[in-house]
């Protein structure tokens, strides 16, 4: 129930922005950034491997949303949308950066490992990352000591000073709830 | 939670015995992909990154930047009414029309039929993209019995590329016409749009490969926005 409502309640608000930016209103710019910042900033830097290309490509996709503004459709969840443009804007700055005469420029030149599925790759690391940022604190960091840092379960609970048993139960409980969130993935992005 | 919950949580964390089982049950192996697709996020160093503080006010500038010489926000269904009214409506209307709207620099003004000088009935500015950062071009747009004559002077555009052309669109709800096509940078273009311009809002330049899909390539160097005056 809790991952439905989620869902819901993200879509809600993913149409509440477009129907704000589809109006004119200049004000939606700094919620949408507030909202999907982070999100576009981490599908493009997991396509460019760069931060401050990450960074270029996170300016260049917002500004390219709002000269799409007008053709917005008020009524429907903006995130594909955002994530469509952060994907290709991610795309062109890759082949730029390798130098590529730009009349080659297009989605056959892009980076190794991205050709298919696209959307779909970009849409699962979209998600994932927005599922990590709601993760309670205490999860979140044990997580990202241990996919990020690459500790153990011990090594973890020597550096927060916790018992082992305590690493492991919260470990435990932000995969599942990791999990649970992410339980639709498949087959949202089927359907966006 | 059921126990193939519980298990599929282990999966992620990369406990063995939970792999084994999830390799080997059924109701877990569909998932599998899907489970497989988040370890892939989670075991690559650039999920975890977060974004310069600064750069929140960085992209809200840019945006500020680019939204400075369009006309003040208006709604949705007015942009799309005034869309309608600027191509449908006759001269005597125009000419009021343009006694009273005072529109800003890009988003041009409404002319009357005028002696024998042309008859302008919109103009409006295209604007660079990343592709083609000092591209510039001032657009007119004429009504004529053949059609809608949209007269580009651009500037800042380099020459397109052997092999490569620029090809204009009118893009709308209706989907992308083109308009023509050209390759020099700068100086006079003359398009022409068979479909009436009121069901459309924008106008892009494209850069286009030749024996390439006919379809846009997506590498917009000019975008615009059709007066909606």
């Amino acid at each position: 129930m809790r991952t439905v409502s989620i869902r819901n309640v993200a879509e809600v608000v993913g149409r509440e922005l477009a129907g704000r930016l589809a109006g004119g209103d200049t004000d939606a710019v700094r919620d949408l950034y507030r909202e999907y910042g982070k999100l576009v900033f981490t599908v493009a830097n997991r396509v460019l491997g760069d931060r401050g290309l990450a960074e270029e490509a996170t300016q260049q996709a917002f500004v390219k949303l709002w000269q799409a503004a007008t053709t917005v459709d008020a009524e429907r969840d903006i995130r594909p949308l955002l994530c469509t443009i952060t994907r290709r804007v991610a795309y062109d700055i890759s082949a730029r950066e390798r130098r590529r005469p730009w009349q080659e420029l297009n989605e056959a030149t892009a980076p190794a490992g991205h050709e298919g599925n696209g959307f779909e790759r970009a849409w699962t690391t979209w998600r994932v990352r927005d599922a990590l940022d709601r993760l309670p604190e205490e999860e979140a960091e044990v997580m990202r000591l241990q996919h990020h840092g690459g500790m153990t379960h011990t090594e973890i609970a020597d550096r927060l000073g916790v018992p082992v048993g305590t690493v492991k139960s919260r470990s435990h409980r932000a995969h599942g709830r990791l999990s649970r969130l992410l339980h639709d993935l498949r087959e949202e992005v089927a359907g966006t | 939670m059921t126990i193939h919950d519980d298990l599929q949580a282990g999966y992620l964390e990369g406990d063995a015995e939970a792999e084994a089982h999830v390799h080997s049950c059924a109701e877990c192996q569909a998932r599998l992909p899907e489970l497989d697709s988040i370890r892939e996020v989670l075991a690559d160093p650039a999920s975890w990154d977060e974004p310069d503080a600064g750069l929140e006010d960085r992209v809200v500038g840019a945006v500020a930047a680019e939204a400075a010489p369009l006309a003040a926000p208006i709604s949705l269904d007015e942009r799309r009414q005034r869309r309608r009214n600027v191509f449908t409506a006759r001269a005597p209307v125009w000419s009021m029309a343009a006694a009273i709207v005072v529109v800003g620099a890009i988003v041009a003004g409404i002319v009357a039929a005028n002696g024998g000088a042309p008859k302008i009935d919109a103009r409006f500015a295209l604007s660079a993209t990343a592709l083609a950062p000092h591209a510039h071009a001032n657009a007119t747009v004429r009504s004529t019995n053949s059609g809608f004559e949209i007269t580009l002077d651009v500037s800042g555009l380099p020459r397109a590329p052997a092999g490569s052309y620029y090809q204009a669109w009118v893009k709308g709800p209706n989907g992308l016409v083109p308009i023509g096509t050209f390759h020099t940078g700068n100086g006079k273009v003359v398009l022409w749009s068979g479909v009436s311009l009121d069901r459309y809002s924008t106008v892009t330049v494209t850069l286009e490969t030749e024996g390439g899909d006919p379809g846009s390539s997506g590498q917009r160097v000019l975008v615009g926005e059709l007066p909606a005056h």
